[in-house]
């Protein structure tokens, strides 16, 4: 499966952020603004992909770094700071849907023009279907509405596997459950997803 | 809604993208069980149409904004908790247990010896010989001030008079000869 833009995996050397960490532990606030500038996309992605909202996730984003910096003291570096503070985001961004109940509007990104070149959207403008002339930004707004039927929990797992591309064992790790919860969430919450995408996927 | 039971098949399909090979057995076992095969193609075109979500861009001044409202509310942190630069390192230092039980060690020996010179200095400052000691041995204040007064302008007895007698001689002597000359 192809990834337009794969904001996840994008090759962070590990051994720079254990130095910042260090860093940052240390006082260096310098540090923790390098750790924040490296990461801030990555989950600014997985936030606004399970609010479907700009402003929520841009204040959430801010929420999570600053939880980060408070309670950076505590963190062992057991696991990596990325899934740390990816833990930290998910746990945040469930507490907020789960007291908001998606009663924020959708208010979405913009979609960059070369979505029209993706293999996924060709196939879609392509098939034989009355609905093949479904705009661009109608499209984008079933998406969202369609993840937003999603429990919390399994919205955070189709976010971070088929949006953001994260293995299994490492979502695990971040949601503190075994890779093999983390395929039966996506498997359930794939079933549910086809049946409000049915008009494009059947 | 009711979905279908995940069975052991979905189950490793599941780990695969679309893009993957399967092993030869997980094949074979595909390759009989069409039914698994429709779930296993129907879920893939989900998870293709949800690719589509990596292209929605933040604005441009999404990022920027962010990082400085992140840093302004750290910087509003560590002046609000008024740490200084030192009390990170000596919290990180206090998580290792032979640091952390060190620690403990001196604290309570500080405690200690707090607690053994408090329990000596009141029996000097309290105890009722001390005080009526204090008070017979200081003089009423008008006593005090008098004595004052005369370390400050002596009375003339005759024994000083006697002492000073023959210097103010010698003077008058000494002024009476020049004065003659």
């Amino acid at each position: 499966m192809k990834r337009a833009t794969d904001q996840s995996n994008p090759a962070l050397p590990e051994a720079e952020d254990h130095t910042l960490v260090a860093r940052a532990q240390a006082g260096d606030v310098a540090a923790y603004d390098q750790l924040v500038q490296r990461h801030q996309a990555k989950i600014y992605g997985l936030i606004y992909n399970m609010t479907s909202n700009q402003q929520d996730a841009e204040d959430l984003v801010q929420e999570v770094f600053l939880k980060g910096f408070k309670v950076l003291k505590h963190f062992k570096g057991k696991s990596s700071f990325y899934t740390w503070i990816y833990r930290i985001a998910i746990n945040r961004t469930i507490n907020f849907i789960k007291k908001r109940r998606n009663r924020s509007a959708l208010s979405l990104n913009d979609m960059d023009s070369t979505v029209e070149n993706d293999p996924a959207y060709v196939e879609l403008s392509a098939r034989e279907s009355p609905l093949r002339d479904v705009s661009l930004a109608e499209l984008q707004e079933k998406l969202n509405n369609a993840l937003r039927t999603l429990s919390e929990k399994h919205r955070a797992v189709v976010v971070l596997h088929d949006i953001q591309g994260i293995p299994h064992d490492e979502i695990g790790k971040m949601m503190n459950c075994s890779p093999g919860t983390v395929r039966s969430r996506l498997f359930y919450a794939r079933q549910q997803l086809q049946n409000e995408l049915a008009e494009y996927v059947k | 809604m009711k979905y279908p039971r995940m069975l052991p098949l979905d189950q490793e399909l599941i780990g695969y993208h679309d893009s993957q090979q399967w092993p030869e057995p997980l094949r074979q076992r595909i390759a009989a069980d069409p039914a698994a095969r429709e779930r296993w193609e129907c879920s893939c075109r989900v998870a293709r149409l949800l690719t589509l979500k990596t292209y929605e861009r933040p604005d441009t001044q999404a990022a920027a904004r962010c990082r400085v409202a992140i840093r302004a509310a750290i910087d509003d942190v560590a002046a609000s908790s008024g740490r200084a630069a030192w009390a990170w390192p000596l919290s990180v230092h206090l998580l290792n247990p032979a640091v952390r039980y060190g620690a403990a060690a001196a604290l309570l020996v500080l405690l200690g010896v707090h607690v053994t010179t408090n329990s000596r200095l009141p029996a000097i400052h309290t105890s009722p010989q001390t005080l009526q000691r204090t008070v017979v041995a200081t003089p009423p204040q008008e006593e005090r001030i008098a004595a004052s007064e005369e370390r400050a302008n002596p009375q003339m007895t005759p024994e000083i008079w006697s002492n000073l007698a023959p210097r103010v001689h010698q003077h008058d002597t000494f002024r009476l000869i020049g004065t003659d000359h």
